[in-house]
């Protein structure tokens, strides 16, 4: 089966389908046995014996979510265990005893319909409310309801906490609560139904280095629980029909991988950052949260210089308060400690809108209401983030906060005038992504105390190119000569402001790009965490003198080409030097 | 019975957290207590009638403890209607 390439690598395992059991309503009154689904619901003995059906339930489904309280304290965070204590008090409390009760005695319901036909009200009750927060809550009430429903009718809850050892999960779609559930040590593979790259169940596999396939459509259908599958994220694809011989090659195939990645990492854990003749060079790692950054720690990464927060905000189902969102910098800080830790400020809008930030539609998104004018929109969404850096800083962590999408000193200055007093010494750069940030370097550098720049969008708004349009993806040229220039003043003038430059774009990951940053002058470099071994490889072969020569080839190339040949040049062909022959 | 009128300023009004916090508030008391908002009352200790209100910050709300403890109580409800909302 096809879907879309979410997340790489091989997984491959017995399959756990995570979806809600379908529980029969039945019909309200004495007859309810059939539906028309043909599955059978509870036949009604009587109203003390549906009662005490509910009491039941209420039990297991309390013993369930206390369970649950305590794994998400362990695993999340104490703010997101207090949301599902809410949960719990819900089910425990008075409220859903009395409606249940009523409907059992007066409307000769069974149990499980008098829940759901509570939870079902309540829900569109929150859903008139005005603020849109409550308006949210409607999807807790049904999920709380659907799972009362559940306890009552099979005694249990399906609990994708306990998962068999490589696990395939297979869903419709992964909802931010089913993925705060899931034992992650145990998932070899994820494909879901709905969904694409953007969507939850990519994020996460992303983040975690968790093979995923989404948007296959009938794949529930195809497959059932304990089936063995292989799911390939290259490629898109989903084996269903695979016999043992193959899926012990596949599982061969993806020990040894793991093996060897195992070797590349304690290559990389180990290696230090120096040229051939020994001169140093800083690199980071770009990251989406703490699990990350204990992955960019292992492999040997000199610091944070990209935490994208749009990550961390989509895992929430609002804006986390200031508390949450201090507990995810600090767990990054404390990872990295000492290293530093830049933050992005939440760069949502244009290809990454946020579900619950209510974002207008725009003609021209990229050119719209994205980055820091987002959050100048919002200025408490701005404060609590600012609020929640600056709480981790007075700890005395390095962090410090990167500003997306800037095109003037006044959106810096705005930024740094939210600084709480106790935390006055928090570092606040720009991020330089847009033509203006280039040409007005020096204004920016002023008012700065670092600059990293992000080439994908800079890129992007230079050549005027959309880097998501395939047909005019040869026209998006990281070596363009407008590109190199770009990047060349932006590194001048922060030099001459006296400030550091990163860069924390794409450019950065890859060797030959890289060493063209270096030679153009680049303080830091922010790769993905996955190419930290092959830059360190590729690095370690070349002597920084010889950098000297390319930036004047860089600068005099008349085309993309010649200058990318020019790094080129450079590149060793093999980069696997943990790869025992 | 003593009542007060609040204005809550918590900037997560009485989202599932700080609701569910005041519930368990109010269950530790023996008053009898309730919380209304434009002039609907619930009890105190029901957590999905007081969401179901949908306190926001900058609403007032009216307090009503009567109870042996109904002066502790009224004090300890404030707070959490009042606090800042950081948890520190």
């Amino acid at each position: 089966m096809t879907g879309i390439a979410s997340s790489p690598g091989v997984g491959a395992g017995s399959v756990f389908v995570l979806h809600e059991r379908e529980v029969p309503l039945g019909r309200t009154g004495p007859n309810a046995a059939s539906e028309a689904s043909g599955a059978t619901s509870h036949p009604r003995r009587g109203a003390e014996s549906e009662l005490e059906r509910f009491t039941i339930g209420q039990r297991v489904a309390a013993t369930y979510y206390r369970g649950l309280v305590e794994r998400v304290k362990k695993n999340v965070g104490a703010d997101e265990a207090e949301i599902f204590e809410g949960h719990l008090e819900i089910i425990t409390g008075d409220d859903i005893a009395e409606a249940v009760e009523a409907a059992i005695f007066e409307e000769d319901a069974i149990a499980e319909r008098a829940v759901i036909d509570f939870t079902e009200q309540t829900a569109k009750e929150f859903e008139e409310l005005e603020s849109e927060y409550f308006q949210q809550r409607a999807g807790d009430i049904r999920d709380i309801g659907r799972r009362l429903a559940e306890a009552i009718y099979y005694g249990s809850i399906t609990d994708p906490g306990e998962l068999p050892e490589d696990s395939v999960i297979v869903a419709e779609e992964l909802t931010p609560s089913a993925t705060a559930r899931l034992d992650t040590e145990r998932v070899a593979a994820i494909a879901t139904e709905k969904g694409g790259r953007t969507s939850h169940a990519a994020i996460l596999a992303r983040s975690l280095s968790i093979p995923c396939v989404t948007g296959i459509s009938g794949l529930i259908g195809a497959v059932r629980t304990g089936q063995l599958v292989l799911v390939d994220g290259d490629r898109g694809l989903v084996e269903t029909d695979v016999s043992r011989e193959r899926l012990d090659e596949a599982k061969e195939a993806i020990a040894k991988n793991r093996e060897q990645a195992t070797s590349r990492r304690s290559w990389s854990k180990q290696a230090v950052s120096r040229f051939a003749d020994g001169a140093p060079y800083e690199i980071h790692a770009n990251v989406s949260g703490a699990t990350e950054a204990e992955l960019a720690d292992g492999f040997g990464a000199g610091g944070v210089g990209l935490f994208r927060t749009e990550f961390l905000f989509m895992r929430y189902a609002d804006f986390p308060d200031v508390d949450q969102q201090a507990a995810e910098y600090r767990a990054v800080c404390q990872t990295m400690s000492p290293t530093p830790v830049i933050v992005r400020l939440l760069d949502c809008g244009a290809d990454k809108p946020l579900p619950y930030a209510n974002h207008e539609p725009e003609d021209n998104p990229f050119l719209g209401e994205r980055g820091i004018r987002f959050l100048l929109a919002r200025e408490n969404r701005l404060r609590a983030q600012i609020e929640a850096i600056a709480r981790v800083a007075a700890d005395g962590f390095a962090i410090k906060a990167m500003v997306p999408m800037v095109v003037s000193p006044q959106e810096i200055e705005a930024v740094r005038a939210l600084v709480p007093p106790e935390a006055s010494g928090l570092p606040v750069g720009t991020m330089v992504e847009t033509p203006a940030s280039v040409l007005a370097i020096d204004r920016l550098a002023a008012v700065s105390d670092f600059v990293s720049i992000g080439t994908n969008d800079l890129v992007q708004y230079v050549l005027a190119v959309d880097r998501g349009n395939a047909n005019v993806a040869s026209y998006y040229q990281e070596f363009h000569p407008a590109v190199l220039t770009s990047i060349k003043r932006v590194v001048e003038g922060c030099h001459a402001a006296g400030i550091h430059v990163g860069v924390c774009g794409d450019m950065a990951s890859h060797p030959a790009s890289a060493l063209s940053l270096i030679a153009l002058g680049v303080d830091e470099l922010s790769a993905s965490v996955a190419s930290i071994p092959e830059l360190k490889a590729c690095f370690a072969t070349i002597r920084k003198d010889a950098l000297e020569d390319l930036a004047v080839r860089l600068l005099a190339a008349g085309s993309a080409d010649e200058a990318r040949s020019a790094a080129e040049e450079l590149v060793p062909a093999n980069l696997a030097p943990w790869v025992r022959p | 019975m003593i009542t007060q009128e609040i204005e809550v300023t918590n900037p997560e009004g009485l989202h599932t957290r700080p609701a569910n916090a005041f519930v368990k508030e109010v269950k530790a008391f023996a008053s009898a207590i309730t919380i209304a908002k434009n002039g609907t009352e619930v009890p105190g200790k029901s957590l999905l009638k007081i969401m179901k209100l949908g306190i926001v910050q900058g609403d007032t709300v009216t307090l009503s403890c009567e109870g042996s403890d109904e002066s502790d109580a009224m004090k300890a409800l404030v707070t959490i209607l009042q606090s800042d909302g950081t948890g520190s």
